[in-house]
């Protein structure tokens, strides 16, 4: 509590910096950060050139029954209940855990988005969108995916809408709740007295605001999504095998838990660790714009 | 009508006049709130108008009415003829052109994620007036005649400017359509006394040199003796006095005019206000006092200021009161 | 304490004040000295950004210590703050200094009544029974001026107006008889009527208890109104100081001067255009060799750049931090020499024009 008078200190050269943290909490975050970087990278050019990469066929059985990882090579990290090599399936598996998150949220995003501002800028629209978002949010997802399954069928284009559907509610709350806020702005209004017709008002003033929270919020979502995607695939509801999928790897697996529990834990990992990453960037991103 | 009348309307063609404007709040709860209650002004040519009141006068209010920015509840705001309240947006648009404004809050009056140069340029790309080069250039120029140099400032944000230079932006980017009246809500007040100086002083000069005139709302009495030719003091939503500056400095005649001018602190000087106990302030304007709406507060109240609502009316000259016993 | 009615209440004596970011620390206030007599009211005007409300902080020590460093040292009755404990400190906030802030919003609790408010802050300083402090508390809240005091002491902040909150701020802060009260713009967020009523309540309560007062503003009106010496900030340092009509007469530093002529007043002409200062004040964390005002300074000459200036004491106590200060030849000598150029020593244009009327 005490300070102490010092009157023989050296001179202070002034560099104006944003970070107020010790230096050490801000390198171990950066390391974090690039950790993420770094792992998110590995997944993405796994999903882009699975096609591409000398690995088996996700399909085809290369082995008789499951390996354990590290026990056999080429396939470092085993083969499945059926044979077929894991490395191959999480690549594949990558493809469209990566493909329906973000179709997912953009898509929800986007539509989220438009409703939420056209809802923020006229009553009638506010009345038959909030409505409708109601209604969307009785509705849990699960029942949500069900009822789009049972009547389209599964398949990546049925789970796309469905995951977006699940998330576009909350998309159009934050940005209709964003828009509200901020079109009281001076601002704002400096543009109305400016002559800027609505349109543009709601795409030159009111989006760049609106867009800070929502990306933020869209990374949070991303990653949520990618959790959904594995666990309705696991409930049997989502891309039908034998596409490779990470949850349906970890619905595979489960079935062979006690006798090999690695079935499961290295898809899981990957999800995990793919989710984890998502979350440290978002957070990162969420301070860069607290700081900004 | 109380504390309001059109008495104080000139003859003159105005170039900007409202009358009997009023503005109400519904509250969720049911009542409203009065915040602008029967105010009538005019504004000739070349004039500078200063709106004065304290927080919850209604003066921010009655500019952003004005406006249109909020519909007002009734009256009339004539401009260039026609009469803004019964115009749709679309007409709105054309007109306010000729009618701009400035904000209080310099940062918050720009966008924030957009460069200063394109700021002071978008009322032309909204107009859609001249080449895309040619409208970078005009709004070059402007940014150099409100003394700011655009190679240096032109490619910030908002937030690399200081609250006056913001300010200054924000007076370009008004002057852009080449308006008659600018309607400055409080232009100042979030500014340091030394960079206040500067922007008053821009708005004099432009003033003179573009022929504008000028509503200048304000809750300091000191700043608007600097830049205004007549001033009209508000209170609770209505009108006390309205009197050219000269006048109303040195002859005050409303009870609350002269509470205000005694109340400004003065260098040096103990202030004349009476500041002892006990503390008396302004009633709610959802349930304003009946009849005169500063009796509460004032020390010529009788019965008669409670029953009977005071209209504006003439004194000497161009001074006009609403207030039953003022100047006797 | 025997003899400390002779010495100042409060001395400070070479205080800076440095935040602490990333490794580097800002000056926010540097190298400030002065002292405060008892019963005597001080004004502290400048701009923001000056360092005048990081200087009633590190009075206050209110600044959290992992972010600041200060240098220096602020004695109060013979302590020094810097050192002093938490404890010791605790007890000394209250009875010895109090603080109002400029909002009173956030200055109270939003969450308990105005009535708990004040009698807490008598019970922690005094061994009263709960019964005796609202006795206290309600002549506390009468002698503010907050009329019919039973029914306010029920009442939430959020139930009474910006004046009336200053008002029970003003009461706590007085309730335990402090020997120093410092206000940080406590009228800034009020109305004008509003703010005549409580600066009068201050400067009412600041005699009657003999209390010292630091009043600081960025409006140079407000603080010369109502006190007995005037200092004024600038970029961090103290610039200025003196007898409050003496500083207003006769400025002696050009900063102070400039202030003066730009500051609108209701005893200056109508419509009359304001001197204006050129350019925009120095960051207090700015490092500058010679004068922090130089570059906006129509005197300035070579020193002025070169040589930072001291603080200038005179035989009468007035105080200046000026190589030039105005009325002395070297003044009028360099003002001379930079009309003949065109310009200042820093490069500001200067010409019979910018004399008169500023930038």
């Amino acid at each position: 509590m005490t300070l102490t008078a010092r009157t023989d200190d050296p001179p202070i050269l002034v560099v104006p910096t944003e970070s107020t943290d010790s230096p050490r909490v801000v390198r171990r975050r950066r390391l974090g950060l690039w950790l993420a970087v770094a792992w998110l990278g590995v997944v993405a050019a796994a999903a882009l050139l699975a096609d591409f990469l000398p690995i088996a066929d996700p399909t085809a059985n290369v082995a008789v029954g499951h390996s354990a990882p590290f026990t056999s090579w080429p396939e470092v990290l085993g083969t499945d209940r059926l044979g077929r090599s894991v490395t191959a399936r999480l690549a594949h598996g990558a493809q469209i855990s990566l493909i329906v998150g973000v179709l997912a949220t953009v898509f929800g995003m986007v539509v989220g988005v438009a409703a939420g501002m056209f809802a923020a800028i006229w009553k009638p629209v506010d009345f038959f969108v909030g409505a409708l978002l109601d209604s969307l949010l009785a509705v849990p997802g699960v029942v949500l995916l069900l009822a789009l399954a049972a009547t389209m069928g599964a398949g990546v284009p049925q789970l796309v809408l469905g995951l977006a559907l699940y998330a576009l509610p909350t998309f159009a709350r934050l940005a209709r709740g964003t828009a509200r806020v901020v079109r009281h702005q001076p601002y704002v209004d400096a543009a109305r007295m400016i002559g800027t017709r609505p349109l543009r008002l709601l795409t030159r003033e009111l989006l760049p605001a609106v867009m800070r929270p929502v990306v933020a919020y869209a990374v949070v979502v991303l990653a949520s999504l990618m959790v959904a995607e594995a666990a309705v695939s696991y409930l049997g509801l989502g891309v039908p095998p034998p596409t490779p999928t990470w949850g349906g790897m970890i619905s595979d697996g489960q079935s062979s838990l006690s006798s090999a529990p690695y079935l499961v834990l290295v898809p899981a990992m990957v999800l995990f660790g793919t989710v984890l990453s998502i979350g440290v960037i978002g957070r990162w991103w969420q301070s860069k714009e607290a700081t900004a | 009508m109380a504390g309001t009348g059109t008495a104080h309307l000139r003859h003159s063609p105005a170039l900007l006049r409202t009358e009997g404007l009023e503005v109400e709040f519904p509250l969720a709860g049911g009542g409203k709130v009065h915040a602008v209650s029967g105010v009538s002004f005019d504004l000739l040519p070349g004039e500078t108008l200063a709106v004065v009141g304290e927080s919850g006068s209604g003066k921010s209010t009655v500019a952003k009415a004005v406006v249109q920015l909020i519909r007002p509840t009734a009256g009339v705001v004539e401009f260039e003829g026609a009469d803004l309240t019964t115009l749709r947006e679309a007409a709105l648009r054309e007109l306010r052109a000729r009618l701009q404004m400035v904000f209080q809050d310099p940062l918050a009056s720009l966008n924030p994620w957009r460069k200063v140069i394109d700021v002071v340029a978008e009322p032309l790309n909204v107009a859609k007036r001249g080449e895309r080069k040619d409208r970078r250039e005009a709004a070059r120029s402007m940014l150099r005649s409100v003394g700011l140099d655009p190679d240096v400032v032109g490619h910030r944000l908002a937030s690399q400017l200081s609250g006056g230079q913001c300010q200054r932006v924000s007076i370009a980017r008004a002057l852009m359509l080449e308006p008659q009246v600018i309607i400055c809500d409080e232009p100042v007040a979030a500014l340091d006394v030394s960079v206040q100086a500067q922007i008053l002083n821009l708005l004099n000069d432009l003033k003179s040199r573009l022929g504008l005139s000028l509503v200048f709302i304000s809750h300091d009495l000191a700043v608007v003796r600097v830049v205004s030719d007549r001033i009209l003091v508000m209170y609770l939503g209505k009108v006390c006095e309205v009197a050219s500056a000269e006048q109303l400095f040195s002859h005050p005649q409303h009870p609350y005019t002269k509470l205000l001018l005694d109340s400004v602190p003065r260098l040096g000087d103990e202030p004349n206000a009476d500041s002892t106990n006990p503390a008396v302030e302004m009633p709610s304007p959802i349930d304003p006092p009946t009849g005169c709406r500063f009796r509460t507060r004032c020390p010529l109240a009788t019965q008669r200021c409670a029953d009977e609502e005071p209209v504006l009316r003439q004194l000497e000259g161009d001074q006009f009161v609403a207030c039953h016993y003022a100047g006797t | 304490m025997s003899n400390s009615n002779l010495a100042p209440l409060l001395v400070v004596d070479d205080l800076t004040t440095e935040f602490i970011s990333g490794g580097n620390a800002l000056p926010a206030v540097r190298n400030a000295s002065f002292s405060v007599d008892r019963g005597r009211t001080l004004g502290v005007v400048g701009e923001s950004g000056s360092g005048k409300s990081v200087l009633i902080r590190s009075i206050m020590r209110l600044l959290r210590a992992s972010d600041v460093r200060h240098r220096g040292r602020i004695v109060l009755d013979g302590e020094d703050l810097l050192t002093m404990s938490g404890p010791r400190l605790r007890a000394t906030w209250g009875s010895c200094m109090a603080m109002v802030f400029q909002d009173p919003m956030t200055t109270l609790h939003p969450n308990h009544r105005i009535g708990f408010q004040v009698s807490e802050a008598l019970r922690q300083h005094f061994k009263i029974s709960r019964n005796e402090a609202d006795t206290r508390t309600l002549e506390l809240l009468r002698s503010v001026g907050i009329p019919e005091p039973t029914r306010r002491m029920r009442q939430y902040p959020y139930e009474l107006s910006g004046g009336m909150r200053q008002r029970v701020v003003i009461a706590i802060a007085i309730a335990c008889d402090p020997e120093l009260l410092l206000a940080d713009e406590p009228t800034t967020a009020l109305d004008v009527t509003v703010q005549a009523q409580v600066l009068g309540l201050l400067k009412t309560h600041q005699s009657q208890r003999g209390m010292a007062m630091i009043l600081v503003s960025h409006d140079l009106a407000v603080v010369s109104s109502r006190t007995d010496d005037l200092m004024v900030m600038y970029s961090g340092q103290i610039v200025e100081y003196g007898k409050t009509a003496t500083v207003l007469n006769q400025p002696l530093m050009p900063y102070t001067a400039a202030l003066l002529r730009s500051t609108p007043s209701i005893d200056k002409p109508v419509k009359s255009d304001l001197f204006t200062i050129p350019g925009e004040p120095l960051p207090t964390e700015r490092f500058q060799t010679g004068c922090r005002f130089a570059s906006r300074c129509q005197f300035a000459s070579e020193i002025c750049i070169s040589d930072q200036p001291g603080l200038t004491e005179r035989p009468d106590g007035r105080r200046y931090r000026c190589h030039l200060p105005l009325g002395s030849v070297e003044s009028s000598e360099a003002l001379k020499v930079n009309l003949a150029r065109g310009k200042t020593a820093a490069g500001l244009p200067v010409s019979e024009y910018s004399v008169a009327k500023g930038a």
